[in-house]
């Protein structure tokens, strides 16, 4: 069994001497063999693919050189294992007549290197048979994914989430190569014409001439488009702007790092735009008895209920911290409201992280939808929504009827988010609450360069070495989020109005910084944590009225928002 | 706050957004003033050679920032011999970030690269220069030529650069094997370039200027080589830069009299020092933290270490023959140790090891370069096993911003007590 990696590979060549070859495609449990023989900056699929290459069962490993990544794990998976068959495929960037010869050559050379390896003999015949048309697209919508190549488990999680079947258009999953009506006669002229059908293929991002790409779009049945790009790849991220800018098909963004790790901002990204396409999608039930409904936001940070009553009354609201149980802090969430049992709800819908782990909630709906819900209904002008929670900084952009036209997060890095603001203050020992204001009262403009919150944290700490005060110091920080925040604008291609959630809305300090980079103001609810909740109770509510996915003739033919009906009931409002 | 640079940072760096083309001719100024300077008041501390080659470096760069049309956007091994027989200036991305660092500007134009989708782990270099670009402080150049050597960014870059200006662009694809076959489909890709470039450029490409510009890249490589072999023998504290500079004559600028004279100047520096080695002394592989504070205190002009040598100044061995111009910068390219697998540029680096009597090397493993940091485990082995004590040092040659400077600072004086046998 051979290993291998990339469609350009000669899968048919080695079947000709009688050799079968196997995809690499496995997320990894771990790095500790690649970053071993590695380093932890370097493509996450390589070192997945270097994990993979220790198995017994693998005879020999080809690699093509795709990229800096898979080269380097040629030289180190060869070093570390000089006994076994390893070679790289000198693949040509171009794909003219000279290109294709050089290729014809290295072909050439392989089958000679790896007769001389295995004592095996090439087989015409069997190098002929080994041709096999790839299945065809569906004849029905499908879900096309997109950019690098995605790992098998991630794969298998996009079909159990999806309503319809998805297909692999990645270079893991789009080899496609066809066999002629006569092949050439001599293992000359075979392997001339070997190299024009490798090259021939689709080409994938890494070879010069792109152009033909285009077609990956122009299925008529893709419905919708999840593009992937993984961690330390930097060949997809190019044409995903592109295309974001450019594409009409729904399109979402999901970066991997090639592990097996349950990520759980990649399922809640996944579910948001499998609702956006689908919006009768999301599950719900409903015990039907209950005389109000309530949407619970389990946070990592904190979880937040919103009580509903069937008129869409604001009727409580609590918020508490979640501590390591999801379904514990949601039980605590519901216990702080006085007055209301669970059993008084006609419906309960879950959203945030731990959304999928509170066993009393009868629906889960993602934070996205949610908040665009919720955030739709105080302030029906907002198109942007601005979101910094604990965990994640999102932005959110809403079309005139509030529905999720795009939407994008920050990545793993805690960068620009709650948390980072939390490990700053306490560096610089400062209350965190105190932040926002404490931040307004800066005399001398700092900047904090660093983008990771490892090294802005020792910035700072050299800031305070340096004798800055801590207004200026924390002046800085609120820079930064505020840079990091108007950059996730700018990629999800936001615009006015802009409307902030999430509990960083409570920091003037932050909000005025975003303000400056936005050049326009932030529209910030009373309780600006609350938003998520209550769209999730909004969405409880419609459900129990009549199962309809959401409309905006359904918010507008409500009697009052929110907020004006908690005016009327006396009670706290919203915005 | 802080020094003049810093001042004069932020000013530029406040005009990016709204007043592009201002920032442009404020950054183009400081680049000829700067040459300037070195050509008439350089530093006391700086060589003849260092201070010349920034004289004749720095104008380059405000002239790129000034009047693109007559530039070409380059990677730093594109043979551009090709172009100093036009008389088209190259402009690459090491040299432009580089100079934006120095002048305090380097964040601005990282942020708009980056909320123009480029990602976060993307060589900085190369990030650095389509925040140029994107902020259209950089204008469009006549051309864009690249080679497939040495890295990925090079094929995403440059195609950006072309979908953003509508301008031409050449790849010449570089295979990995060096053999002949390698060297002819090199060089005939090399002569097409040649047309396209006089023809994008609205120039002639003279026979006669190509074979003169090859026998000044021969005059430079030649002296480079007897440089380094008396620098075999001798101390010369320097600073960082140098290294940097030596790297552009040999790559970009090899073709000009000028990079001619300058190793020139070198070699006679060189040549009037004493015989006999004082403190640590260092090759350093890959890119320089030149413009990084904490770094400049440890190693420029120390009596306790100084860096010899550094493997991007010794990648390529190849002497052009001017009377096969095309073949000869072919060759240079696929023969050149960034070209093929580690262990070729792993046995070229230790090579020169054991030629200019190190005691340690630094592998600098700069942020987004996947072929340093996928290599240096494996160089870090090999070089130990041959009894070079190595130190991998995770930095960023150019974006401030991406730099763990305590943990720099402790890594590499650790590693300077471990040479001195502290340890």
């Amino acid at each position: 069994m051979i290993g291998y990696t990339c469609k350009y590979t000669p899968l048919e060549l080695f079947a000709a001497f009688g050799c079968s070859c196997t995809l690499l495609n496995s997320e990894a449990a771990d790095f500790e063999y690649a970053e071993t023989l590695t380093h932890n900056h370097f493509c996450c699929h390589a070192k997945a693919v270097l994990e993979d290459s220790r198995s017994a069962a693998l005879e020999g490993l080809v690699l093509v050189n795709c990229c800096d990544s898979l080269r380097r794990t040629y030289d180190v998976a060869r070093s570390a294992h000089p006994e076994r068959f390893t070679f790289l495929l000198d693949l040509p960037h171009h794909d003219d007549s000279c290109a294709r010869m050089q290729l014809s050559r290295e072909l050439r050379r392989l089958a000679e290197e790896f007769a001389a390896y295995s004592g095996r003999t090439f087989d015409a015949a069997q190098f002929k048979a080994a041709f096999v048309s790839a299945p065809p697209l569906p004849q029905e919508p499908f879900l096309a994914v997109l950019g690098a190549r995605a790992g098998s488990t991630m794969l298998d999680a996009f079909r159990a989430h999806a309503p319809i079947p998805v297909v692999d258009m990645t270079c893991g999953g789009n080899r496609r190569i066809t066999a002629p009506a006569q092949f050439p006669d001599t293992f000359d002229a075979l392997m001339d014409w070997y190299a024009g059908a490798l090259l021939g293929q689709l080409p994938c991002m890494r070879m010069d001439g792109i152009g033909r790409r285009e077609e990956l779009l122009s299925h008529p049945n893709i419905k919708g488009i999840i593009y992937h790009t993984v961690k330390f790849c930097d060949y997809y991220a190019f044409e995903y702007e592109k295309l974001r800018k450019t594409c009409a098909i729904p399109l979402l963004k999901l970066e991997s790092d090639f592990s097996r790790a349950a990520a759980g901002q990649l399922a809640t990204r996944l579910d948001a735009f499998i609702e956006r396409i689908f919006p009768d999608a999301a599950a719900h039930g409903t015990n039907q008895t209950g005389n109000y409904v309530a949407g619970i936001d389990s946070g990592s940070t904190t979880t937040n209920v919103a009580v509903l009553d069937l008129d869409g009354n604001l009727v409580a609201s609590a918020i508490v911290r979640t501590g390591p149980k999801a379904g514990v802090g949601a039980e605590k969430a519901f216990a702080a409201i006085a007055g209301f049992s669970k059993e008084d709800m006609a419906a309960i819908v879950a959203t945030g992280y731990g959304r999928n782990n509170i066993p009393f909630a009868t629906g889960a709906v993602t934070e996205i939808t949610c908040h665009a819900r919720g955030a739709h209904y105080l302030n029906p002008a907002a198109r942007t929504i601005v979101d910094i929670g604990g965990q994640d900084s999102k932005v959110i952009c809403l079309g005139p009827d509030g529905t999720v036209t795009n939407f994008v997060m920050n990545d793993k890095c805690a960068a620009g988010t709650g948390r980072f603001l939390e490990l700053m203050a306490r560096t610089m020992e400062v209350e965190l609450d105190a932040l926002g204001e404490l931040g307004l009262q800066w005399t001398e403009d700092l900047t904090i360069s660093s983008i990771c919150t490892v090294f802005a944290e020792s910035e700072v700490v050299s800031l305070i070495a340096d004798n800055h005060s801590a207004a200026d110091i924390v002046h800085g920080l609120h820079k930064s989020v505020a840079v990091k925040t108007s950059a996730l604008v700018s990629r999800a291609g936001g615009g006015p109005d802009y409307m902030m959630t999430g509990g960083v809305a409570r920091n003037r300090g932050v909000v005025k910084e975003i303000e400056t980079r936005l050049g326009a103001p932030l529209w910030i609810a009373e309780v600006p944590d609350l938003c998520g909740a209550l769209g999730a109770a909004l969405f409880a509510l419609e459900h129990v009225k009549g199962q309809r996915p959401y409309a905006e003739s359904d918010a507008n033919s409500r009697s009052a928002s929110p907020a004006e009906s908690a005016e009327k009931q006396n009670r706290p409002s919203l915005s | 706050m802080g020094s003049v640079v810093d001042q004069f940072g932020a000013m530029v760096s406040g005009q990016v957004g709204d007043h592009p083309r201002r920032a442009r001719w404020l950054l183009s100024t400081a680049y000829h003033l700067v040459g300037a300077q070195m050509r008439y008041m350089p530093p006391k501390r700086l060589g003849k050679a260092q201070s010349y080659i920034q004289s004749v470096v720095s104008p380059m760069m405000g002239h790129a920032l000034a009047h693109g049309r007559s530039c070409a956007c380059v990677n730093v091994f594109l043979p551009c011999e090709l172009l100093h027989a036009m008389d088209i200036t190259p402009m690459f991305p090491e040299g432009l970030a580089c100079y934006v660092t120095s002048t305090s500007t380097d964040t601005v134009f990282i942020q708009t690269a980056e909320e123009h989708g480029v990602p976060e782990s993307y060589c900085s270099y190369h990030k650095m220069l389509l925040g140029i670009a994107e902020s259209g402080v950089l204008p469009p150049p006549c051309a864009i030529l690249n080679t497939s050597l040495a890295c990925d960014a090079n094929q995403l870059t440059f195609r950006r650069l072309s979908e953003l200006y509508g301008a031409p662009h050449f790849t010449v694809d570089v295979p990995y094997q060096p053999n002949a076959d390698a060297v002819a489909y090199v060089a005939d890709q090399l002569r097409e370039m040649g047309r396209f470039l006089a023809q994008h450029a609205g120039k002639t490409l003279s026979e006669q200027r190509l074979r003169q510009a090859l026998s000044y890249s021969r005059e430079t490589m030649q002296n480079y080589r007897c440089y380094l072999d008396l620098r075999a023998t001798r101390a010369m504290p320097d600073e960082m830069t140098s290294e940097m500079f030596a790297m552009i004559a040999l790559h970009i600028l090899r073709g000009k009299p000028e990079m001619s004279k300058y190793t020139n100047l070198l070699l006679k520096q060189v040549h009037e020092l004493p015989e006999g080695l004082r403190g640590k002394r260092l090759l350093w592989v890959h890119t320089l933290p030149y413009w990084q504070g904490s770094m400049k205190q440890i190693l420029n002009f120390s009596d306790r270490c100084e860096i010899v040598a550094s493997d991007m100044n010794y990648e390529n061995m190849v002497l052009p023959d001017p009377a096969h111009p095309y073949e000869s910068m072919a060759r240079m390219l696929v023969e050149g140790s960034y070209n093929g697998g580690a262990d070729r540029r792993t046995a070229r680096t230790l090579d020169m090891a054991k030629k200019m009597n190190i005691d340690g090397i630094v592998c600098f493993c700069h942020w987004g370069c996947k072929q340093t940091s996928g290599a240096a485990g494996y160089m870090k082995r090999t070089f130990e096993a041959e009894g070079y004590p190595t130190l991998l040092l995770d930095g960023d040659g150019c974006d401030s911003g991406n730099v763990g400077d305590g943990q720099m600072v402790t890594r590499l004086q650790a590693f300077m007590e471990q040479l001195e046998g502290r340890t």
